[in-house]
């Protein structure tokens, strides 16, 4: 590496002619630099720079007062300089240092000792298109400096920021290795379109940026939570801005670093699942309780009809007690003893006036505890920053990713599914019951209108003849594994290069060039009847490519005068981007293990039914024109006024461009005299914010009818296919469309107290997402189900506080804690000409957005525990009422009375339980989140843990409808109904099949997923450096790591992990989300690692 | 190099205020636009080509509004809680909710295709882009054959209706009130089929099998005027039957097995189908779903090669009871079976589509039979049950039964003696081919009683088949009477189209 910036800093020095050509174009601005002609050097003076530890420090800034003359200190932290006359004065100024001043007098020799700037609130923030002071900041930004993250187990950078940052929520809703969790900035503003947040890495937006990024590569993570922050990316920026900040060299002289961990990661929570024997013991018991009770022993075969022991449970017991040699722990099955997790990373970095270069290599890799789930990751990244010339400076920002996951065919819940006594593959005996081969895979379907007989559980012997024990048409789980693969293999290469130019001190031009390319393959293999018998061998490959170029060219403007600060940004963008996705499925292959597609047979087109072979190609265009004005006075008043216009190509011409204008004040009042008197204020700053952002994310093309390829087979006999187009999309086009906007108001308060141990900051905003980009049902007639619209109004507002303390901060031990609360309350203000819609999960649970409320409600029966008795449930079937003089019964529809079914609440007192009857049942809307760090420092040792959770949120649990896993699994066979006399808790109905009631539809089987965890726990010890000298190493840190090591969920929560969320199918809608169902456990890692630099 | 870089500012500048509109403009590669689309013929060949696939699309689901609120069949998922078994459940008992998601799909697929038809529609109108007269007819023809069996569906399951003839937009769509039913008749399903007949080609190239030719439209609009009934309109229709039974295109198959074999998949386009909406099975797409969606539930791959059973539309056993007692009717075994599923269960299933050698998984080969020959042959019975010529109609029932392997009857005594054999003829003979909707509309008719067909299906569900059949339904509920009324014969408006139009009051249909 240093051999590489040696070169290039030769390069640049003997090639004349790059010189020349370098001087030229600065002569072109040279008339605007009239400052720098006429100063007379007289006097040279010279010193070293170094801080407390008399540690030289590179690259402080020495400039003349008054002057424009100047320059940098090197390797040694030293300078040369030549002053007019011996009453100059020297102004040495270093981030992150105080800035201090220095009259030269008579010696010519000047040794400074810089002091570290204790007040953090003189730490720069990365904003849009810049940094800013964070004492001058009026909008709101959350900022998060990552030391230490990269020792959290996870593989994405997103899943390591759960907790940290006040306002966003982030979702693990998928813990499998590599899935990507929700994110949310300040609540749900858009409805129809995407309501994700802008990733900017290194001014870049990536799509995807959360998951290319090395943790180790991170310099820092700002969010620009308000509208006025945000909308300097005005266009994309309605669900926040995520920047991240990648590691630069320093001027310093080359260092190393190397990290690395290993460890496990185990399931945290598996569901307790009964065994056909625990369940056929669980089923006679309660039949020995009925018995002894006089309510419904001896009771007509009618009543009788429920609570009894099924032909299906009797032929279980008997193949597990006579054919099967040893009871199946499906669950275990599909889990592996444990996970693993490794991260390995290397990086250089360095640097000297002239050139600074970080380069790092990083390998993440994870092994799900599921079989057949992996996560490898490989990360690179060269920066290098170059001074071309005294005016010139040159940049490049390389990152090329590649990653690779393995996903298991089948669902966790699949296996907990299937009961104890199906094997994996049939043995003699169970191949002789069903008529299959030993030795093969043992279906359920092969268990169909078997007949078996044998000694039963009471010593009786039961003869049963077409029973199907297990009626399902999917194969076993572990069949399904091993004949399916599923890959992702990804590519990406992010590049970004950027010349700056100093026209004249304060004036530079910027343009910035970059290229995001990424290329995803899905593949995926099924063997012959994987999923489904007689399913042919397939060969399913989908291939993405996407491409973005970014050019984005400004001018930045930033004088000082008096105690007036100027900053001021014009500039104009161009993105486009193009992308291609085709997919492939072909069937047919003469060999199960050689599925490539040369060897296919039949290549399947695609089609309603059956998705096949297809190709999709979109590009997409944005272009931006923005400006903004940073202004303060004497660092107490500030101000700043921005605004972006941007067009888009997703829009018809004439509604392409909208204008997003911003603007802040902030004043600081510690700063003014009559504050002085309060010394334990360092710092108090009122803030205000108002400005507006925007939402393009549409689906291409909404503003046009689109045709589609609609084949038909004509001809004599079975014809044959004939090319055929139709308007078969569901959406009917809207020209009118154009952007969604929301207007946010922040207000923000900072407190810095006792010389900033405290700094207390708190965010109130309310925000108006208006003109939503809807989509809205059409007409059917129109031969269309839906078009876009701009339509409809969505109000966020809530509370924010983010808390650091240094409490304890003396040589030996420190002690700091971070700690931040959210709060959301969304309400859907309109919703076009709607007051409510209805909207369906994959059980028909209704999720209600309705005007004036949440845009998100659980909406449906309520449940007053179960029937217990047959008195109660004749009462309510005679109730009813005379209406007309008729007698009408009361009717319940889906919900017939039953014992030891749900009863449902008569919300509205009439005569039927019916769709009136339903209510409001729940939000799965937190009422706030909340996380808290610790970090302590005890000589060599180190700790820091956060705890994080979520609280007052609400789930409905579709396990609860899983049949054949309510039967089996622990949590919702406990304490359930019996009879009358053993009615159990009176909650737990006896089972949905003999119940008559469809629980998904009641608030049976809605939860509270609130939880608190200890996500992350960490502890390290540095080996002492005079230990380490000998061998030549910097420093060497050894630490253990650990996630979830104490996790709480609510009491009533029958799951295993309150966090996860189905998110596919009807649930990628955004008005359709806290439904659960096959969750995916929750996971415990434990880690050591080794962190060294040379 | 001042130069370049003026070079360099020049187009920069130029890039950033000139070509804006370009820049935000795409061209979709991947996705045509309906606009300006249909101006080749081969363009609208394809257009043609995308309506009868419409058709194919929207035939999928028919037999739920045609079969299965008939006395033909029901639903035979005893104790299962899946949604579908409960909303098809619904529907045989005459309990359609308005809102219920398989009507609305299958209202929504049929004007999908009539919104198809009106977007070709102009470009063949006048001979704009088709020099070819008859080829321009013939397109002609055959898109408005499709649109007019839309309507005459529509009309017929749902009584007044939308008349849509042109594209629209979604603000137009709320302008448009429900038409009556004999405006639709007489503006649109009646005028597009007497175009039809004139112009479109009595047969095709083999290549070109399948498509509309006059004796389709003959033949439907046959069925239109014997609809609208009327001893004018049967006259017309008298005469349209005729012409189609004298097509020497067309006759019945005969021989041994040959009612199996109308249903065939190897024996598609035979000569009896006169007109059939085509699928085709194996990987293209464009394969059927009856065979699938009839095959007994729980039967595995005993009958599919590929794919899961879903055992809906099942014969009644009134059905069951009348073929037995048909004797020797060879078209027993053709229309349904009994699968033996265990001693203790057996499941009858429809046995006319059968696709034994499917090769995906919901993609058969049966083709949908919209018009065959045994039904213009019965009809024409009908008709002369109805027009005085009561004494005749036995040699074309006989014909139908002979072939069935059955003896003859008549000649009839009286006109509804001849009725009542016509339409227990129709019912063996077209049994599950989505026929017997439309005879009991035209019993209504035919016996000048309204509630003829009301009490049919009364008796149906709640003397032949509620106790033997229905009442192991669960959770299911019983049927209730008190659907069972005249008005209830047609189908409930979609509630979103009612709930869309915000403009305009859209009525419902009474009861619902």
């Amino acid at each position: 590496m240093k051999q590489t910036n040696q070169l290039i800093y030769k390069f640049m020095k003997n090639n004349t002619e790059t010189r020349r050509f370098i001087r030229n174009v600065s002569w072109m601005f040279i008339l605007f630099c009239m400052n720098t002609a006429g100063v007379m050097a007289q006097l040279k003076v010279s010193g070293t720079i170094t801080d407390k530890s008399n540690e030289p420090l590179i690259g402080v800034n020495i400039t003349v007062k008054g002057t424009q003359t100047g320059t940098i200190s090197d390797f040694d932290g030293k300078y040369t300089l030549q002053v007019s006359d011996s009453k100059s004065i020297l102004v040495f100024s270093y981030i992150g240092y105080k800035t201090l001043e220095r009259v030269v007098g008579s010696s010519t020799q000047i040794k400074v000792v810089l002091e570290e700037d204790a007040r953090a609130i003189d730490e720069v923030v990365v904003v849009a298109y810049g940094t800013q002071k964070k004492s001058h900041l009026t909008g709101a930004v959350s900022s998060l400096k990552t030391d230490k993250m990269d020792e959290i187990p996870v593989a994405r950078v997103d899943q390591a920021l759960q907790g940290k940052l006040a306002g966003v929520q982030i979702i693990n809703a998928n813990p499998e290795a590599g899935v990507a969790p929700i994110i949310r900035v300040r609540g749900m503003g858009s409805i129809s379109a995407e309501a994700e947040p802008l990733i900017v890495v290194d001014g870049f937006p990536v799509p995807d940026g959360l998951s290319m990024v090395s943790m180790g590569d991170i310099e820092s993570i700002e969010v620009l939570k308000d509208a006025a922050s945000a909308s300097m990316y005005g266009s994309r920026a309605a669900g926040g801005v995520i920047l991240v900040t990648t590691k630069s060299g320093n001027i310093k002289k080359p260092k190393y670093s190397f990290k690395m961990y290993n460890g496990v990661r185990t399931a945290l929570k598996l569901p307790d699942m009964l065994s056909t024997q625990e369940y056929t013991d669980l089923l006679f018991s309660e039949a020995a309780q009925r018995k002894l009770d006089p309510a419904v022993n001896g009771i007509s075969s009618e009543t009788m009809a429920f609570n009894k022991i099924a032909d299906t449970e009797r032929a279980a017991y008997l193949i597990l007690k006579n054919l099967v040699d040893q009871p199946t722990d499906w669950l275990q099955e599909g889990l592996r003893p444990f996970g693993t997790a490794q991260n390995y990373q290397l990086n250089a970095s360095g640097g000297d006036k002239n050139m600074k270069y970080f380069v790092s290599g990083n390998y993440t890799g994870e092994e799900g505890i599921m079989k057949n789930s992996s996560y490898d990751k490989y990360t690179f990244r060269a920066k290098m920053d170059i001074k071309l010339s005294k005016k010139l400076m040159l940049g490049v920002n390389l990152n090329p990713t590649f990653s690779h996951q393995e996903r298991p065919g089948t669902d966790l819940t699949d296996y907990m599914r299937f009961p104890s006594w199906m094997s994996i593959r049939h043995n003699a005996a169970t191949a002789a019951l069903t008529g299959k081969v030993a030795g093969d895979y043992a279906q359920p379907s092969d268990f169909n209108g078997i007949s078996i007989s044998g000694v039963g559980y009471d010593n009786e012997i039961w003869h049963l003849s077409g029973v199907s024990p297990f009626s399902s048409s999917n194969q076993n789980p572990v069949s399904i594994r091993e004949r399916t693969s599923i890959f992702n293999d990804e590519y990406k290469f992010q590049g970004n290069t950027y010349l700056t130019y100093d026209i004249f001190p304060g004036l530079q031009f910027k343009t910035s060039n970059g290229l995001y390319l990424s290329y995803k393959e899905y593949n995926k293999k099924e063997q012959t009847s994987a999923n489904k018998a007689g399913n042919p061998n397939s060969l399913t490959r989908q291939m993405t490519l996407r491409t973005e170029l970014l050019s984005e060219n400004t001018l930045t403007y930033d004088k000082k005068w008096g105690g007036h600060e100027i900053g001021a940004i014009a500039g104009v963008t161009f993105q486009k981007s193009n992308s291609k996705y085709n997919a492939m499925v072909a069937t047919g292959f003469p060999d199960e293990e050689m599925l490539s597609f040369n060897l296919a047979s039949q290549v399947i087109l695609d089609s309603p039914a059956l998705p096949g072979t297809t190709s999709f190609y979109y590009s997409e265009a944005l272009m931006s024109l923005l400006g903004r004005v940073n202004y303060a006075y004497k660092g107490k008043y500030m101000g700043s006024l921005s605004v972006r216009s941007d067009g888009s190509s997703l829009f018809a011409s004439g509604h392409k461009w909208n204008t997003f204008p911003a603007g802040s004040i902030g004043w600081r009042a510690s700063e003014e005299t009559f504050m002085k008197e309060f010394e334990w204020l360092s710092n108090l700053k009122i803030r205000a914010s108002y400005g507006l952002t925007g939402n393009n994310k549409i689906p291409q093309y909404a503003y046009l009818n689109s045709i589609n390829t609609s084949n038909y087979a004509l001809g004599s006999g079975n014809g044959s296919l004939i090319s055929g187009m139709a308007s078969n999309s569901p959406f009917l086009g809207n020209p009118l469309l154009t952007w969604e906007q929301t207007a946010e108001a922040n207000y923000g308060i900072d407190f810095g107290l006792f010389n900033s141990r405290i700094n207390l900051s708190i965010e109130y905003y309310n925000s108006n997402t208006i003109k939503l980009l809807l989509l809205q049902p059409a007409m059917l007639i129109t031969g269309h189900q839906s078009s876009w619209n701009n339509i409809g109004k969505v109000n966020n507002k809530g509370l924010e506080f983010e808390l650091t303390t240094s409490n304890i901060s003396t040589k030996n031990f420190t002690w700091k804690t971070t700690a931040n609360l959210s709060t959301n309350k969304n309400t859907l203000i309109n919703y076009g000409d709607k007051d409510k819609e209805y909207n369906y999960g994959e059980r028909n649970e209704v999720f209600l957005a309705a005007v004036g409320q949440s845009s998100i409600q659980f909406y449906g029966y309520k449940a007053d525990g179960v029937w217990t008795t047959f008195e109660e449930v004749a009462a309510a079937k005679a109730a009813g009422e005379t209406v007309n003089g008729v007698f009408v019964p009361f009717t319940y529809s889906k919900f017939a009375p039953i014992v030891g079914g749900l009863k449902v609440v008569n919300s509205n007192g009439d005569n039927k339980i019916d769709t009136d009857d339903r209510v409001v049942l729940g939000s799965p809307f937190p009422d706030f989140t909340w996380g808290i760090t610790n970090n302590f420092t005890y000589k060599n040792f180190d700790l820091s843990f956060l705890f994080q959770g979520a609280q007052g949120i609400e789930l409905i649990n579709g396990n609860i409808n899983y049949n054949e896993q309510l039967r089996l699994n622990r949590a919702y066979t406990n304490n359930r109904y019996v009879s009358p006399m053993f009615p159990g808790n009176s909650k737990t109905v006896y089972s949905t099949t003999t119940a008559g009631s469809d629980l998904m539809l009641t608030d049976y089987c809605i939860e509270d997923g609130s939880y608190a965890a200890l996500r992350d726990f960490t502890f390290g010890y540095k080996i002492p450096t005079r230990l380490i000298n000998k061998i030549k190493l910097g420093d060497l840190r050894l630490y253990f790591s650990g996630q979830n090591l104490i996790y709480l969920m609510a009491s009533d929560y029958r799951g295993i992990n309150p966090e996860a969320r189905k998110t596919t199918s009807q649930y990628s809608s955004p008005l359709v989300d806290g439904y659960q169902r096959g969750a995916f456990p929750l996971n415990r890692a434990f880690t050591f690692g080794v962190d060294i630099t040379f | 190099m001042k130069s370049k870089l003026y070079i360099f500012i020049a187009l920069f500048a130029v890039l950033s205020f000139t070509s804006c509109e370009d820049f935000l403009t795409d061209k979709p590669e991947s996705v045509l636009t309906s606009l300006n689309f249909y101006t080749t013929p081969t363009r609208i060949n394809q257009g043609v080509i995308g309506c009868y696939a419409g058709l194919a699309a929207s035939t999928k689901d028919e037999w739920m509004y045609t079969e299965l609120r008939t006395d033909n069949t029901c639903m035979f998922s005893t104790g299962s809680s899946a949604t579908a078994n409960i909303d098809q459940a619904d529907i045989s008992f005459f309990k359609t909710s308005p809102s219920l998601p398989l009507l609305q799909d299958y209202w929504y697929k049929t004007f999908q295709n009539i919104s198809n038809v009106n977007a070709v529609l102009p470009a063949v109108a006048d001979n704009k882009y088709i020099t070819i007269e008859t080829q321009r007819s013939q397109y002609e023809a055959e898109l408005l054959f499709i649109r007019a069996y839309h309507y005459y569906n529509l009309v017929n399951l749902f009584g007044d209706m939308f008349k849509i003839t042109s594209v629209i937009g979604p603000g137009e769509a709320k302008q448009i009130p429900r038409s009556p039913v004999s405006e639709i008749y007489n503006e649109i399903i009646i005028p597009d089929l007497i175009k039809a007949a004139a112009q479109a080609p009595a047969s095709y190239t083999t290549a070109d099998a399948g498509r509309v030719t006059k004796w389709a439209a003959k033949g439907l609009l046959a069925k239109v005027y014997m609809m609208i009934g009327g001893s004018e309109n049967l006259a017309l229709a008298k005469t349209l039957l005729e012409e189609v039974m004298a097509a020497p295109q067309h006759g019945l198959l005969t021989g041994t097995g040959a009612f199996a074999s109308i249903f065939s998949t190897t024996n598609e386009m035979n000569k009896e189908i006169i007109f059939a909406i085509k699928y085709k099975g194996g990987s293209l797409g464009l394969g059927s779903t009856f065979w699938p969606t009839f095959a007994p539930l729980g039967s595995a791959n005993t009958f599919l090669k590929i794919g899961t059973p879903l055992g809906y539309n099942v014969p009644t056993y009134e059905i069951d009871s009348i073929f037995k007692a048909n004797g020797t009717d060879s078209r027993k075994d053709a229309s349904y079976k009994i699968w033996v599923k265990s001693v203790s269960s057996s499941v009858p299933y429809i046995s006319k589509f059968i696709d034994a050698s499917m090769t995906q998984a919901a993609q058969a080969e049966n083709d949908w039979i919209v018009l065959r020959y045994a039904d213009v042959v019965l009809l024409y019975a009908e008709i002369l049950a109805q027009d005085g010529n009561h004494a005749t109609a036995h040699t074309y029932v006989n014909q139908i039964r002979n072939r069935a392997g059955l003896t003859d009857i008549g000649p009839f005594a009286s006109k509804d003696e001849a009725l009542d054999a016509v339409y227990a003829e129709r019912r063996m003979e077209l049994a599950f081919e989505n026929q017997r909707w439309f005879d009991l509309l035209r019993m209504s008719k035919s016996y000048n009683n309204p509630n003829k067909a009301i009490e049919i299906l009364k008796k149906h569900i709640f003397v032949s088949d509620w106790a033997k059949f229905y009442s192991k339904y669960n959770p299911i509920q019983p049927p209730e009477e008190r659907f069972f009324v005249k008005e209830r014969l047609l189908l409930p408006i979609p509630q979103t189209e009612i709930d869309t139009n915000n403009e305009m009051v859209i009525p419902q249909n009474d009861t619902y």
